[in-house]
Formats: structure tokens, C-alpha cells, sequence
């Protein structure tokens, strides 16, 4: 050992000086490399539970705002909602009776109860000796059943009979107290008992339930009467509120939808959405009281309607407002604002967009007014002329498919014949019989095919006529300029138009000088020529006044800047007397469906009166004469305009054209004699043709042209780098605006891209060398900011939707009639004059004239309930010739006679005209009507029970009498309604359905707020309604509902009932002047002298023929 | 030994760093008071030293004749009430009768007033209505009666307050209605009767007036202040006129309408566009 201390010494010497374990210590690096560890830790630690998961902040301030917010409604509003209806008069009413029922059954239940309680008791006593001795009966049967012995069984049996004959003692208790009777009983008697008691039982329950039936149901009443009353929650719910906020649960909120796979965690983070209570950005404040980003998160979904419809759980939250729903790592990436997402989500200004995917067979949209104006933008703008948008402009569409349908089954049918004749031939030629029989009834069977085609083309022709004449160009005809325009004017006009007339829908195209006066050139030059009839001038007074009152003002304008007046559906006319012939305006008003001449698309010109004379035909080219003399295809035969026929007499129509026609300011322009350049003209054709002239236009020569826009039925989900920003891609991406150079957020989306493109088409040529044709060529339409807020929504909703079919909305039913009604109605602008949406103004309704309370009930009727008013058969007949006059409704207009009134209210001054429906759009109109007030079609009139004579007489009596003022308002004499404001009791049988018509009599302004009719004429009394007001003698001993009886007089109203009603004096008869009334004294039983004047009987008798 | 530390440290850390994670999501603890609930603007009632506005409305130019009514299309009317006149110019000795004046602003704003329980009548008498010129607060009860025996119907046609249209056969028992929404002026009219007319002003506050046969008027119990009165007229239109009220005292304020200037309804409405959504 020692030796070795020896050594010691010695060694260590040899080792290295600085050994690496015992010297160098890595004590620095592992601390460093310790600390990076702790940090990457604690940061992923630190990023695992807050950096990914940010919406964990927005749970726990959630919970603690909205449990605060819960404290405070619990303590005010529910409570003292609920104590104000507690003690409102109907719920106290509610209550009293009750409790007044209640208490009326009171001391019977109380009684059947105790009664019931003492049976109970009765039965078990009864029960628990009855059961031990029919226990013991059955043992002794079992075992005199398996005895071994005839003994034993004997015995056995004779036991049984012992106990049967047994009496048994029974403590039947007598009442609750305790006091007992004692019973002695034998098996049967105790059986007996038994039953008893137990009848008696029930009989006492069936009791005890009829007897409380009346009050329950009352109780039940309050109950919901109190339910229904309270605004938001009951305390009870709001407590339930609280307490699931007391145990929140901190997790994603997730939605997952199988159809289409859809997952959307939106609701992590707004967590208000769905909650029952309304919860507002003010509701949630900070402890500052102050509103934050998340009060702003957790306000509930604005629209709780909407919500109902497309439930969450079915639709997600990111089918409708874009995002990335799946996105939970922040706010930005949620809501998909970053480059890689490529539906971000909506601004709320376009918010509608995200209806468009599944709505886009609407063309109104409830809940979404700001798509549904830009989709009637879309078409009021004429965007659809040059844009294909699926939906838009059908008409064009369809014909253009279903002529080529009829070439390829002309051609099928070509090759049809050959094959017939072929397979004749191969059958003459034939071995056999057999094979020849074949032959020939294959030859037979293409001719019977052929037949067949011939009525599926004759079908499409029908289609294509009814197409060809719902057809429509946005601008006017321009093949007819030479008669209708002042040649000088016409250059003027394309050079700017919106500078001639602001507002107008004539874009303003960026041409050249020397363009302008080749379009010009061609139009002058290619125009028809010819000579109108001349037409001696109206009196413009008169015009001012039926202009403003017949109805024009419903689509046109009158007036510039803040003067301006009217509807913004048609042009405004306020220059017309600067630019317009008045011999061609005169016409146009006459008949706006009036053309010079027919257009034959299959040989693509305007037919002559040569082509007519070489087949020996007059040159007539109406409804009925549309077919081409030529090949007998379906002409274009009418201006393709959306203007009606007003049926005006050649008089008015003359007062209103020279009213028109004196609007003007100078009316002096330059002469412009190039317009009659040949040269120019040939330059014209390509200027047209590059602009698009004749998307809006019928130009000759350019009536088959294409459209030259892009299409954008798909266009919100282009690839963003498709969208040619051009230059102004730096702009956008950096956030300045090109129009004003200031800074702003970046536009480099497509919001952004459709924005500046609508406030000006030019913007991405700016800053680029281009040759003329080259440039951009959409003209600027002159939008307000509104206005392209509407189209930039409805063009970002354009996309090719993920969203799977099933969840469109493409309804199968009745409301596919309403969807398509909806575009035939904007088509013709029918609101302009008619309320058809519940909460929609008409433009007649906000003019100047209708402000006047007394001219309220000069205004056209609402068209809410119009499918439950009347008949289809007669609205179909109506909206075909709304005069009812018998005119038709196209050609051949009895303007000068019956046809110049309104068919159901002549004493409307405004006037319903004549469309010039196609069956097809009369169809469309007619269903619509009926499927929005969910009628069922076809209609099967109700059969009324006929009046008796005695009923007859009695409703007569009352429809005269002073207290039922029917006649003082409705017409009973087409040809006198000054004064009248209600239509025709002739017409009604015809006319309406009973039920709407019962409806309408008990309170009216149910159905259409303010009108001239008034409510409460009738009065609830038992089953039956009667009529509130002194009724006549024989109403003493009639028993039945005095409404039904006047429906069912109206309906089997006759003009002979009318002549007999004026007759017996009725109030509209009572003239006081005149008096001839000896022979009615009879029928005079009342106060007034009923008298009739003569001139009345005569116009009664007017009508009845 | 300062590697274990670590571990040690790294250890505590992490548990700490989970547990402060655990106890965040138990999340704060129960609800608390909120705020004492809002009481609407207290009702104002009077101090004692208010004032009143007292004027005469006159008329310039030539009056319009009386025109006559004629009311042969119901006998009954005709019969009641042969002489009948038009109410809508009635001038006597230059002084303008059925005038609505009323506080239209001032130190009234932000003040309620409580709502009288007493009712507004408003009569038939011989087809016309009776008065034809009245006011009412909101939320006031409107009881309208007839004395004609015959069928009459009531139809105000407000833009501000809900429209209705309710029939009153003879002997049928009076209407009761309210006006929710302060409105100048709300025309009411008889289907019936085309010449029936009449005007009800409805206000928040208790201070307007309508002028009598002399044309003179006055609104009484008005807080000291300074006020903008109008004066409406169904046909010559509305005139204001600025009035300081001193305490305790009556402040005048006459108005002037001419015959020349016969009330033209507005006609600056603005353009409607082709479509109106609701």
C-alpha cells in the first residue's frame, strides 16, 4: 500500500497537463444548449397552447363578459318583461278564468281525491287477504293435480273447498282517520269485493279527468299566452344560460357537414352567433364599457330569419360568407385574408354575394336587397347585351338552341327519306316474302318517324315564335333612324350621351372623331326611308296632363338634375323635342310594337313589300300573319321593345306627342354632311362591329352579331392573375388608388378588380401604348357608387359554386313558378306601378300627384295576394286584354272605342295597358301569380249554394241600405265613375275566388293596408259573423253569417240584379235629382226618399248588354 | 450537479407552465352585479313660472268665397246638413280660423311628457268632421264618434304612423285609436264622402293650439325658453316664427298668410329608381 502512495506522485506527473474531463469543463455549452432547449420548450409549449390556438382568448373573455352580460338581463329585462305580462289585462283575464275554472271544480276534486286515497287503502285491504287465500287455493290445486292418490287428491280438493267457505276477517278502513270496519268474508264474497272497488275506482278517475279537461285547457292557455308574450327569454331560460356558461367547455367549435365535406370552426371564436339571447356589439364591452374586437366577434347573427332558413348545422358558415373555415390559427387565416386562400371573406358591403351560388335562378331575392339590385342592374344597364350571363336574355339563348334543333332534325328527317326509300327499294328486290315484309315495314316505320319530327319541329316552331316575340332589345331600333331622328343630332348624341342627357342608359364608348361620324354615316345610310302620315298637332296641356297621369311617369322621367320626376325604367323625355320627329313619336305611342318592317332571321334582312306581292300576299305581318311568305319560318314581326300599348285614342295620343315633342331647350346642332359619305358607311360596318353597337341595337345588317363581351356567369372565381390589372398590378398590390393616387388598402383581389373596372371600363389601358382597336372597349355607363357596390356583389357571387347541387336552391315545386315569374315581371317593370312585394313602394306611389291623400285611391291595385283573388282563367284572359272589351290584345286595339278604358277599374286614370304578352310569358305570369299565394292549380271553382229569393232580397236590401255604403264606392255603371273608386260587382263571379272574397269583406286592410275599403263591417258574433251596423227588417229572424250571404249575392250577381238594385233605391241611385220615383215607392221603406233618377236606369241598363 | 439543476428547473417550469394552462381553462369564477337598470327621461312637470304664447293668425289678399258642398250623393248628408261649406279657407274679418300652431323646437327636446288620460274627441256631424282642425299628444287616446245616420268610414292617411280604415255605421259605437309617432299634419278623409276631410297634429308634448273664428290662439303653461312656433295650414302651408317666453308671462307670436300663396305640395322628390325594395 505504501508503495504504491510512493509511486503516486510519479504518475500523475505523466499524465497530460490539462486533461479534458477533469480541466475542461462543457458545463457552458450544455447550459447554453439547456437554455435554447428550455426556450424552444417553453415557446412551443407556449405556441401549443396560445399561438395556435388564439380562439382559447376568445372563449375565456367570452365566458366572462356574457356570464356578466346574463347577470344583468336576468335582473332587468326578463323579469320585468315577465311581471308586465303577468299583469297585463289579457293575461290576468287569461288567469282569472283559470283559476275561476279551478276553483269551480274545486271541492269536487278535492272530494274525488279523498275518495280515491280511501279506495286505495280499501283495496290493498282487501287485496292482501284476497291474494294470500287465492295463493293457498292455487297450491292446493297444483297438488290435488299431482297427487299420487285418489285420497290425497280428495283431500286436497275438499281443503279447497274448506277454504272457500272460510270467512275471513278484513280491516276495511272507513276514512283516513284510521276507523276500521271489520268484515268477515268468504273467497267469493271477497272476490266481489274486490271487484267493486275497483270499478269504483275508475269510475272516479274518468270523473276526476272530465271534470278538470276545461280548466287544464285554460291553464294551458295562460300558459301560452305568457310563453308567446315574452319578448326574448324567461328568467327560467335565461338561468339555463347561465348555468352552461357556468361550465363552459374550452374547445373548437366545429360544424361539420358530410354533403360537400365541409368543416367550419367559425364559432370558436364567434361565440355569440346562436345564442337565444340577442347579444349586439354594445352588449359584450370591455370592463371600460367600450367596444373591442371581441364584442365585435361575439355579436349573434344579425338576421335570425335567414339563420331558420339555412341552418347552420346544414349549411356552415363559410358556404355563405367565404373564408377558410377550417383555419383556427388567427384571425387573418380564418378569414382567408392571405394569399394562398382564394374565397376570402366577404366585405360586409358585398356580404349578399355569398347568396348568389345557390340563388342564382333569382331574380329577387328576399333578405338579400343589395344582390337583387345589382341583378337588376345587370339587366335595367344592359350589361347582359354584350356579357353572356347564364339567365339573362333567355330568350336570344333559347331560340338560338332550339333553331339548332330544328336543323338537326330537318336533317334527321332528310335522312330518314333516303333510308325509307332505300330500305323500299331492297324490299322490291327480295328473295323471300319474309325478307321483303321486313324491308318494307322498316321503309313504313321511318315515314311514321318522320311524322313524328314533323311534330316535335312544329312544337319548336311554336317555341320560337313564343321566343321571337318575348324577345327584347335593350336600345331602341335603329334601322328606322331616318323617320324617327334629326339627322344632325345623331353625331352629337354617340359623342357623349351622357352629357346630352345625364342618367341615360346609352354608354359613352371612347371613339375617335372619324369614328363618330362613320357610325353615324352607316346608321343614316342603312336606315329605312319613308314617309309617315302626317299628323296634325294635340294640345300639349292636355298631353302634360295625361303623361302624368295615364302612367308613363312609372318608367319614364321628366326634368333634369334635383327637377327630375318619374321612373328611371325608361328613358327621361325631357329633351325629346330636340331630337325626335313627332309623326314617329305619335305612332309610337299609338302602337310602340308598330314596325316598319318584318324581319326574317332565317334569310337575316327585313322582308319588303315585293316579297309579299310575289306571292300574291297583302304586306300584313301581325300575330297572326308572323310566318316568312318565303319558307314560312317564324318572322320578327313587332319592334322588340318592352313599351305597352296604352290604348290611347288618337286624340290623347296626339295631346301627349305634342306635349312631348315641346320639351326641348334649342334643338340647333351642325350640319353634318358626311352622313351621307359612302365611304364613311364602309368604315362604319367594322366600327360597329368592334364596338358591339348591335348587342343593344337592331342595326341592319348586324341583326345575328355575337356578343363581344366576356362572359361572366363564373366570373367572381377567375383566377385572380386572369383578371388584366395591368399596369395598375402595383397599385393594387401596394394599396393606391389609380383614381386619386392616395394610399388606401390594396385592391389586389377582385373586389377591387370590379370596382375600378365599373367606375371606370378604361382604367387598365392607363399608362399603355395601344393602337385604336386594341384598346379596352367597354363604354362607361356612368354608375354611382351604390350602383357598383350592387354589381360588385353580384359579380363576386358569380362563381362556380363547391357548394353541392342538392343545397341550391332549384326548387322542383310551386316556387319554381315564382322564381320564374319574378324575371317576366322585372322584364316589363310591373312594380313600377304595382306593390307585388310585401314591403316594396312603387314608383307611381312617390310622384308628386299621388301625395295628395285624395288621389291615394287613384293608385293601381297591390298584387300580393292576387293569385288568392282571382281566377286564373280570367287573370289570364285579363293580362291578355286588360280592357276586358273583347279587343285582342295585339292588333287589332279598339283604341277609339271600348278599348280606351281599364277593363276592372275604369275609374283609374292611370291605365293598365297592354303588354302584348306571348302565351309563353302569360303562362309564366298567371302560374307565378297563383304559386305565390300557394294556390292550387288548375283552379276548380268552388259551387256556391244558390240564394233563395228571400236571401236575394235581403242581401239586396242591405247592399242598398245607409248603413252598408257598398254603391257609394263601387261602380255600378262602367261609363259614370266619376267618384267611384271600387270596381264592378258584375265582374266578381267571373273575376274572384269566394274564400279570398269572404276574406277580403271581413277586414280588407289585412290584405292591403289602406285601401279605400274599409275594415270592421262585419262583427264576430257566436259562430257567425254579421254585419256591425242596423241591418234591415228581414235580418231579425236570419240565423246565418251575414259575409257569406253577401259573397254568395255577389257571386250570383246578374245585370239584371243590378238594374233591380238601382230599382229599390240604392245609394249610388239616390240622386235626389231627377225624381221619378213613383213606381219605386214599394221598395222605399227607409228614412231617405229611394228614388231613382232616369238617367241612372238608362246607364244600369247600359250595362247589362 | 448544475445540469441536474437544470433538469430540476426545466421540470418545475414545464409543471408550472401546464398547471398556470390547466387553471386557465377552468376560466373566471361565477357572474357579477351588473349595472342598475336605465329609467327613461323623467316627466316633466310644471315649476310654476311658466309662460304662455298667445297670437292671431290674419289673412292677406282676397279670401276665397265659402264654397258649397255638395253632398247629393248621399241624401242623408244633403238632408242634415243642406248649407254645408268647405272648411278648408275659412276667413272672417281677415282673421284665419283652423290653423295648427305648435312648438316645432326649443328647450323641449329631451323631455317627456306625460300623456293626458283624458280622450280627443273627434265628431260626424251632418257629414263633415267636427272639429276639422286638431291636435292630440302621442299615445293619446282619439275617440271618434258619429251623430249622422249614416254610414260613415274613418281613413287617416299618416307617412309616419300606421295607416288604417275603419267603417262606423249608424248607431255603432265609437273608435278608439291612438297615433304612436308625433306627425304634422295626419289628413283624414270618408271614402264615402268625398268632401270629408280633417287634419290631426300629433305631438310629444302638450303645447300646440288651433285658432278660433277670430283667428287667435294660445299655447299654454310653456317653460321659460326660446322657441320655434309654426303655424300650419292645410291649404297656404306652414310659417315659423322664433318666440322668446319669459317667466310668467305671455309671449305673442302672430302669423300672416296671403292668398296668393296657396300651399303647393312638394314638389322635389327625388327620382325613383326602376325598382324599390323593400
Amino acid at each position: 500500500m505504501a508503495e504504491i502512495t510512493e509511486h503516486d506522485p510519479k504518475k500523475a506527473t505523466e499524465l497530460p497537463e490539462e486533461d479534458p474531463i477533469v480541466s475542461k469543463s462543457l458545463s457552458g455549452p450544455i447550459l447554453l444548449a439547456t437554455l435554447a432547449l428550455m426556450a424552444t420548450v417553453a415557446w412551443s409549449l407556449w405556441d401549443e397552447i396560445y399561438g395556435q390556438r388564439p380562439w382559447k382568448e376568445y372563449q375565456r373573455v367570452f365566458v366572462e363578459r356574457y356570464s356578466k352580460y346574463l347577470s344583468t338581463v336576468k335582473s332587468r329585462q326578463a323579469a320585468e318583461a315577465k311581471k308586465e305580462i303577468l299583469e297585463s289585462p289579457e293575461y290576468r283575464k287569461l288567469a282569472e278564468e283559470a283559476q275561476k275554472a279551478e276553483a269551480a271544480i274545486k271541492p269536487r276534486r278535492e272530494e274525488i281525491n279523498r275518495q280515491l286515497a280511501l279506495l286505495d287503502e280499501q283495496i290493498t285491504a282487501v287485496n292482501l287477504v284476497f291474494q294470500e287465500v287465492r295463493g293457498n287455493i292455487a297450491v292446493d290445486t297444483y297438488e290435488a293435480e299431482v297427487a299420487s292418490s285418489e285420497r290425497a287428491k280428495n283431500s286436497r280438493l275438499k281443503r279447497i273447498e274448506q277454504r272457500k267457505q272460510q270467512k275471513y276477517t278484513i280491516n276495511l278502513p272507513l276514512d283516513s282517520s284510521g276507523k276500521t270496519e271489520k268484515l268477515s268474508l268468504n273467497y267469493s264474497e271477497m272476490e266481489a269485493k274486490y271487484d267493486e272497488l275497483r270499478n269504483e275506482k275508475a269510475k272516479l278517475v274518468s270523473e276526476l279527468i272530465e271534470l278538470t279537461k276545461a280548466a287544464t285547457e285554460l291553464a294551458r292557455k295562460r300558459d301560452a299566452y305568457l310563453q308567446e308574450h315574452l319578448p326574448d327569454l324567461s328568467p327560467e331560460q335565461i338561468a339555463g344560460l347561465v348555468e352552461r356558461t357556468k361550465n363552459f367547455s374550452y374547445e373548437i367549435r366545429q360544424i361539420h357537414v358530410p354533403n360537400g365535406d365541409l368543416v367550419d370552426r367559425c364559432e370558436s371564436c364567434h361565440l355569440g352567433i346562436r345564442e337565444p339571447i340577442t347579444i349586439t356589439k354594445a352588449s359584450l364591452v370591455n370592463e371600460e364599457g367600450k367596444e373591442d374586437r371581441f364584442s365585435r366577434a361575439f355579436v349573434s347573427h344579425p338576421n335570425t330569419t335567414l339563420l331558420k332558413i339555412h341552418n347552420p348545422e346544414t349549411f356552415g358558415c363559410s358556404t355563405c360568407h367565404n373564408g377558410n373555415g377550417r383555419a383556427t390559427t388567427s384571425v387573418e387565416k380564418a378569414h382567408g385574408y392571405y394569399k394562398h386562400w382564394l374565397w376570402p371573406l366577404f366585405k360586409r358591403e358585398n356580404i349578399e354575394a355569398g347568396c348568389q351560388q345557390c340563388h342564382s335562378k333569382d331574380m329577387v331575392l328576399d333578405y338579400a336587397p343589395v344582390l337583387s339590385a345589382g341583378k337588376d342592374l345587370f339587366q335595367q344597364k344592359g350589361c347582359y347585351a354584350c356579357h353572356r350571363y347564364e339567365g339573362y336574355d333567355r330568350e336570344t339563348e333559347g331560340l338560338f338552341s332550339l333553331r339548332q334543333q330544328i336543323r338537326q332534325l330537318e336533317a334527321e328527317k332528310a335522312e330518314n327519306l333516303r333510308e325509307s326509300q332505300r330500305a323500299r327499294k331492297q324490299g322490291d328486290e327480295a328473295q323471300t316474302n319474309e325478307e321483303a315484309r321486313a324491308f318494307y315495314a322498316r321503309s313504313q316505320n321511318l315515314i311514321v318517324t318522320n311524322s313524328k319530327i314533323d311534330a316535335k319541329i312544329a312544337e319548336l316552331d311554336t317555341k320560337a315564335k313564343y321566343l321571337m316575340w318575348d324577345q327584347k332589345k335593350f336600345g331602341p331600333n335603329l334601322k328606322e333612324v331616318r323617320l324617327k331622328l334629326k339627322k344632325e343630332w345623331i353625331p352629337v348624341w354617340i359623342k357623349d350621351p351622357h352629357a346630352w342627357r345625364p342618367g341615360t342608359k346609352m354608354p359613352k364608348f371612347r371613339l375617335t372623331e372619324e369614328e363618330i361620324q362613320a357610325v353615324s354615316a352607316y346608321l343614316w345610310q342603312s336606315s329605312l326611308q319613308g314617309q309617315l302620315p302626317p299628323q296634325p298637332l294635340g294640345d300639349p296641356v292636355r298631353g302634360k296632363t295625361l303623361f302624368e297621369r295615364r302612367g308613363c311617369m312609372a318608367c319614364h322621367s321628366i326634368g333634369e338634375g334635383n327637377e327630375r320626376v318619374g321612373g328611371e325604367f325608361a328613358a327621361n323625355l325631357t329633351r325629346l323635342g330636340e331630337k325626335a320627329n313627332y309623326e314617329y313619336i305619335v305612332r309610337w305611342i299609338h302602337n310602340p310594337r308598330l314596325r316598319a318592317a318584318p324581319y326574317c332571321p332565317t334569310e337575316k334582312r327585313d322582308l319588303t313589300p315585293e316579297d309579299y306581292a310575289k306571292k300574291g300576299l297583302p304586306f300584313v305581318f301581325d300575330r297572326d300573319h308572323s310566318k316568312c311568305p318565303n319558307d314560312g319560318r317564324e318572322l320578327q314581326w313587332q319592334q322588340m321593345t318592352v313599351m305597352p300599348n296604352f290604348r290611347l285614342s288618337d286624340q290623347e295620343t296626339r295631346d301627349i306627342a305634342t306635349y312631348l315633342i315641346s320639351l326641348k331647350r334649342n334643338g340647333n346642332y351642325p350640319p353634318a354632311p358626311f352622313m351621307d359619305d359612302p365611304k364613311l358607311k364602309e368604315k362604319g360596318i367594322e366600327v360597329i362591329r368592334n364596338y358591339g353597337c348591335a348587342s343593344c341595337h337592331e342595326i341592319r345588317g348586324f341583326e345575328e352579331e355575337q356578343r363581344i363581351g366576356t362572359e361572366l356567369t363564373e366570373e367572381g372565381s377567375k383566377p385572380l392573375e386572369r383578371l388584366d390589372f395591368s399596369l395598375l398590378t402595383h397599385d393594387a398590390k401596394k394599396g393606391i388608388d389609380p383614381l386619386t393616387g392616395r394610399r388606401r388598402d390594396p385592391w389586389y383581389n377582385h373586389k377591387g378588380f370590379f370596382e375600378y373596372k365599373l367606375t371606370d371600363p378604361a382604367i387598365y389601358d392607363k399608362g399603355k401604348i395601344k393602337e385604336q382597336k386594341e384598346r379596352l372597349r367597354m363604354p362607361n355607363i356612368s354608375l354611382d357608387p351604390e350602383e357598383i357596390r350592387a354589381l360588385t356583389t353580384f359579380l363576386l357571387g358569380s362563381v362556380s359554386s363547391n357548394v353541392p347541387v342538392t343545397m341550391r336552391y332549384n326548387p322542383a315545386d310551386q316556387r319554381q313558378a315564382i322564381q320564374e315569374g319574378w324575371w317576366v315581371i322585372r322584364k316589363y317593370n310591373c312594380m313600377g306601378c304595382h306593390v307585388i312585394q310585401v314591403g316594396q313602394r312603387t314608383v307611381l306611389e312617390s310622384l308628386p300627384l299621388y301625395q295628395d291623400p285624395d288621389w291615394k285611391e287613384q293608385l293601381p291595385p297591390w298584387l300580393t295576394t292576387e293569385g288568392a283573388r282571382v281566377n286564373p282563367d280570367w287573370l289570364l284572359r285579363f293580362l291578355n286584354d286588360p280592357s276586358l272589351s273583347g279587343a285582342d290584345g295585339t292588333t287589332n286595339l279598339d283604341q277609339n272605342g271600348k278599348g280606351n278604358r281599364n277593363g276592372v277599374r275604369p275609374y283609374l286614370e292611370a291605365r293598365m295597358p297592354t303588354f302584348n304578352f306571348s302565351p309563353n310569358e302569360l303562362r309564366i305570369l298567371v302560374n307565378f301569380f297563383m304559386a305565390a299565394s300557394a294556390q292550387a292549380q288548375p283552379y276548380i271553382a268552388e259551387k256556391l249554394e244558390p240564394l233563395s229569393e228571400t236571401e236575394r232580397s235581403m242581401a239586396r236590401a242591405l247592399f242598398t241600405s245607409q248603413a252598408a255604403p257598398c254603391l257609394k264606392c263601387h261602380i255600378t255603371d262602367n261609363n259614370n265613375v266619376k267618384g267611384k273608386t271600387a270596381p264592378n260587382f258584375l265582374i266578381a263571379a267571373e273575376r274572384l275566388k269566394p274564400a279570398w272574397t269572404l276574406r277580403w269583406l271581413l277586414d280588407p286592410q289585412q290584405i292591403s293596408p289602406g285601401t279605400a275599403m274599409p275594415s270592421g263591417l262585419f262583427r264576430r258574433e257566436g259562430e257567425r259573423w254579421v254585419f256591425s251596423g242596423p241591418t234591415p227588417e228581414s235580418f231579425k229572424t236570419y240565423e246565418r253569417d251575414h259575409a257569406q250571404l253577401l259573397t254568395r249575392y255577389m257571386f250570383q250577381f246578374t245585370p239584371e240584379e243590378q238594374r233591380r238594385l238601382g230599382a229599390s233605391g240604392g245609394a249610388s241611385a239616390n240622386t235626389a235629382r231627377g225624381v221619378t220615383a213613383k213606381k219605386n215607392k214599394q221598395a222605399s221603406r227607409r228614412r231617405s226618399p229611394p228614388v231613382a233618377s232616369a238617367a241612372l236606369a238608362r246607364r244600369l241598363a247600359a250595362v247589362s248588354h | 450537479m448544475f445540469s441536474k439543476c437544470v433538469t430540476s428547473w426545466l421540470a418545475l417550469i414545464t409543471i408550472l407552465a401546464l398547471s398556470v394552462s390547466c387553471s386557465k381553462d377552468q376560466g373566471p369564477e361565477g357572474p357579477t352585479a351588473g349595472p342598475s337598470p336605465e329609467a327613461a327621461g323623467p316627466t316633466w312637470t310644471p315649476t310654476g313660472n311658466e309662460g304662455n304664447i298667445t297670437g292671431v293668425v290674419s289673412f292677406t289678399g282676397e279670401a276665397p268665397k265659402p264654397r258649397r258642398i255638395q253632398m247629393d250623393s248621399d241624401p242623408v248628408c244633403a238632408q242634415k246638413n243642406p248649407n254645408a261649406t268647405a272648411e278648408d279657407v275659412i276667413v272672417n274679418d281677415g282673421k284665419l280660423q283652423n290653423v295648427f300652431v305648435y312648438v316645432k323646437g326649443g328647450p323641449l327636446e329631451g323631455k317627456t311628457f306625460a300623456v293626458p288620460e283624458t280622450e280627443v274627441v273627434l265628431d260626424q256631424v251632418g257629414c263633415q268632421y267636427v272639429p276639422h282642425v286638431l291636435g292630440i299628444m302621442a299615445r293619446q287616446k282619439l275617440k271618434i264618434i258619429s251623430s249622422d245616420p249614416t254610414s260613415h268610414n274613418i281613413h287617416p292617411t299618416p307617412k309616419n304612423n300606421p295607416e288604417w280604415n275603419e267603417t262606423q255605421p249608424p248607431g255603432a259605437g265609437p273608435i278608439e285609436r291612438t297615433f304612436n309617432r308625433p306627425e304634422v299634419m295626419i289628413p283624414v278623409k270618408c271614402n264615402q264622402h268625398a268632401w270629408m276631410k280633417a287634419y290631426i297634429g300629433v305631438l310629444s308634448h302638450p303645447f300646440y293650439a288651433v285658432t278660433g273664428k277670430d283667428g287667435s290662439y294660445t299655447i299654454k303653461g310653456l317653460p321659460p325658453g326660446e322657441y320655434e312656433v309654426e303655424a300650419y295650414h292645410e291649404k297656404y302651408g306652414a310659417k315659423t316664427m322664433k318666440v322668446t317666453v319669459a317667466e310668467k308671462a305671455d309671449a305673442k307670436a302672430d302669423f300672416s298668410f296671403d292668398a296668393a300663396a296657396a300651399f303647393i305640395p312638394s314638389k322635389t322628390l327625388k327620382v325613383q329608381p326602376a325598382l324599390i325594395l323593400p
